[in-house]
């Protein structure tokens, strides 16, 4: 998703977030892998949406009746490898990252692509921040 | 039916009775003409009445795509904006990458036509399933960011892809830009004047279909083979760094920098305005198109001001070019041009040339509503853009353009306008780069070096050019033989890359493309054979069509040169003379 207003693109995937937010779901479809991945069982699920309603940023999405939500690749995540500009990290730096318990309170009304913009916004401005300081 | 690469369908929208009609893309029409730049033109070809109006209802205005755009070939962004042009009078087209192309893969339509003429200033969103029209009043005199923004807001999707037009656009001025994507930019040949005057303030796209290739694993093998290419390529890292505007300095270390207004080619002070400079002093971080490995594109922070870009001919545009050496300025510039819709290029044609005829004395200030301006004067440069933008004052008269504008001026004046066919030259001396000089001459939209771009005569790879063009001469840059095979073999190069649609600077200056890794990429993703033989033939055929098209706008055999003033030798001056070591007959 591209924020054209203030520069900054970005992807949205599952923060793995300790909250679980999405373990919500009525048809018990949802899982925690040993990784700390999101696993969805299609055999369960019903397309319901539950879990799409749930994520605070957006990181669950429902496509041509299929759940798409980031499994990790097993523990060596692709798009990692694929990200030449380092964009793409696998801890999430707690120093610089926005508090998803509030981003639930805010975000409570919106759709995934609002959220995920939402979500991209918080943590442009942060790191627009930083490119200020350093152009200064 | 085309299942496969293709969306297989054709949108029409009448703007006139806001209706539309979706017709299936008949494959054996699409076939000869692959998609693109050269559907649009046969498009064109076949639809368009040649004597209408080009601010009128009856041009037809049409984005196109190819079969592989928004797949996973690198760099296959683009999308072609075709119409007849206001500028020049004859067939106009440009292209953009960003991620519009890709989005409008998804909505199914390979080409989006647009007729008529709305009422009251609307926009248009175009799903899947057809289109909606919405009324925009509000929207008048925004910016490119404040509508795309506006419009995703509105349709509460971020993932929408906007293709807009500025304040220029809907003041009509003749060298309008769309843009998409926030900066992505059809620049030339003012296709925004072309949707300024059809009242339609945006296109919008979003789709939820699939691309699906016909063979996939087939496919990915060759994608992996260009992408190896594009990686292990010895300028990679260079275009990674600086993009286009690395070009700032090899073109000046070969002298062919157009500095003042192309009476010079060597800039004395190229190291305030390069690529370099830009790179380590204001860039933030690298941009890209969908799907490209290259990101070659910068976005940049500089005082209050920032954006991304600025690629070589903007960059050039408003320094050298206008004896300039005020770096900060050409960015801010580069914000404000792509924020209101105005080619930079012809832009800073236009300013150049009324410089050079008022340094000349050719153009006095009265005759100029008492504008008069010098080298390098950025506030003055800064206030006559502005104009331009809004029409206000002399500026009515700038918005129409170089060409235009000379024609209430004296012989000696006009023959100062650096253009082809009306269209304004490019940044980069034809006298010192003989195969981009017959480009500019033959290209159909006028003095365009994408129509070619014969890159290949700068890479010196002498063998090379034995193998494909029968002469070691053909990379040689001061040499003219050799350079009619080139150029028709870049010709047909480009407009393939066009058609596919993909990047140039990829599909071509870094000679990814041929006809051999495309024959195999076009049969693994639609599933439609094109042997390399086939292919040559029909880009040719293509090539025929534009020049056809042009015939009847009414162009002639003798328009296709360049303008008198790159000709002559005795502007040539110091170093740019020793490094150019010019033939007799210049």
């Amino acid at each position: 998703m591209n924020l054209y207003e203030i520069g900054i693109d970005g992807a949205v995937v599952c923060n793995q977030c300790k909250e679980r937010y999405c373990d919500c779901c009525p048809e018990n479809a949802i899982t925690i892998g040993s990784l700390g991945e999101v696993v969805v069982s299609q055999t369960l699920c019903t397309l319901c949406g539950v879990c799409r309603k749930a994520c605070p940023i957006g990181a669950i999405e429902i496509f041509n009746d299929f759940v798409y939500v980031c499994d990790l690749c097993g523990g060596r995540p692709r798009c990692i490898e694929a990200c030449k500009e380092g964009a793409i990290t696998y801890e999430v730096d707690e120093a610089h990252h926005p508090s998803l318990a509030a981003l639930k309170k805010e975000t409570k009304k919106m759709n995934p692509s609002q959220k995920q913009y939402f979500y991209l916004k918080k943590l442009g401005l942060e790191e627009r921040k930083r490119w200020r300081r350093k152009h200064a | 039916m085309l299942k496969y690469g293709y969306g297989g369908r054709v949108l029409r929208i009448d703007l006139t009775e806001r209706r539309f009609r979706i017709e299936p893309l008949d494959p054996s029409w699409v076939r000869p003409v692959i998609g693109g730049r050269a559907a649009n033109t046969k498009r064109l070809f076949e639809e368009l009445n040649p004597d209408c109006d080009p601010l009128g209802p009856d041009n037809i205005l049409i984005f196109g795509i190819g079969p592989l755009t928004g797949s996973l070939l690198p760099a296959s962004a683009y999308y072609t904006v075709t119409a007849k042009s206001p500028l020049t009078g004859i067939l106009g087209d440009s292209a953009a990458g960003g991620q519009f192309g890709a989005e409008m893969k998804l909505t199914g339509f390979d080409q989006i036509i647009i007729t008529g003429k709305a009422d009251s200033l609307l926009y248009l969103v175009v799903t899947e399933s057809g289109v909606e029209f919405v009324d925009c009043p509000e929207c008048k005199g925004k910016t490119i960011i404040e509508t795309t923004e506006a419009i995703r807001k509105e349709k509460k999707d971020y993932s929408v892809q906007v293709a807009a037009i500025g304040p220029a656009g809907e003041n009509l001025v003749l060298f309008s830009s769309i843009v998409s994507s926030g900066n992505r930019v059809n620049g030339r040949a003012g296709m925004g004047a072309v949707m300024g005057s059809k009242n339609l303030k945006a296109l919008a796209v979003r789709g939820a279909l699939s691309l699906e290739v016909a063979d996939p694993l087939v496919f990915l093998s060759e994608v992996e083979k260009i992408e190896k290419a594009i990686l292990s390529h010895n300028e990679y890292q260079k275009r990674y760094k600086m993009g286009t505007t690395m070009l700032m300095k090899d073109l000046n270390n070969i002298g062919i920098l157009p500095t003042k207004h192309f009476q010079e080619g060597v800039c004395k002070y190229v190291d305030e305005i390069s690529g370099q400079k830009l790179a380590k002093s204001y860039k933030i971080k690298n941009k890209a198109c969908f799907n490209c490995h290259l990101s070659c594109s910068r976005y940049y922070v500089v005082d209050d001001h920032e954006a991304e870009g600025p690629e070589f001919e903007t960059l050039c545009s408003f320094t050298s070019r206008l004896g300039s050496r005020n770096l900060p300025f050409a960015l801010e510039m580069n914000a404000y041009l792509n924020q209101m819709g105005l080619d930079s290029i012809s832009t800073g044609e236009v300013i150049g040339w009324i410089i050079e005829c008022q340094e000349k004395e050719l153009i006095h200030p009265d005759d100029m509503d008492g504008l008069s301006i010098t080298w390098g004067e950025t506030d003055k440069i800064r206030e006559v853009v502005e104009m331009i933008t809004w029409r206000r004052g002399i500026g009515n008269k700038l918005a129409d353009g170089a060409k235009i504008l000379s024609e209430s001026f004296g012989e000696e004046a006009r023959k100062l306008v650096m253009h082809v066919k009306g269209l304004d030259m490019i940044c980069g001396d034809p006298r010192g780069i003989k195969a981009y000089g017959l480009t500019y001459a033959i290209a159909s939209r006028g003095s365009d070096h994408l129509r070619a771009e014969p890159y290949f005569e700068l890479t010196n790879r002498k063998e090379e050019a034995k193998r494909r063009f029968g002469t070691e001469k053909a990379a040689d840059r001061l040499a003219e033989e050799g350079k009619a095979a080139l150029v028709t073999y870049s010709e047909k190069i480009a407009l393939l890359t066009d058609s596919l649609t993909m990047c140039k600077n990829i599909g071509l200056c870094m000679d990814i493309l041929n006809f051999e890794n495309t024959s195999a990429l076009l049969k693994a993703g639609t599933g439609i054979d094109y042997s390399p033989g086939y292919m040559e033939k029909i880009l040719g055929d293509s090539i025929d069509c534009d020049f056809k098209l042009n015939r009847r706008f009414g162009t002639k055999r003798e328009d296709d040169t360049l303008p008198e003033d790159s000709r002559r030798s005795h502007y040539l001056k110091g170093q740019q003379k020793a490094l150019l070591l010019i033939s007799k007959e210049w």
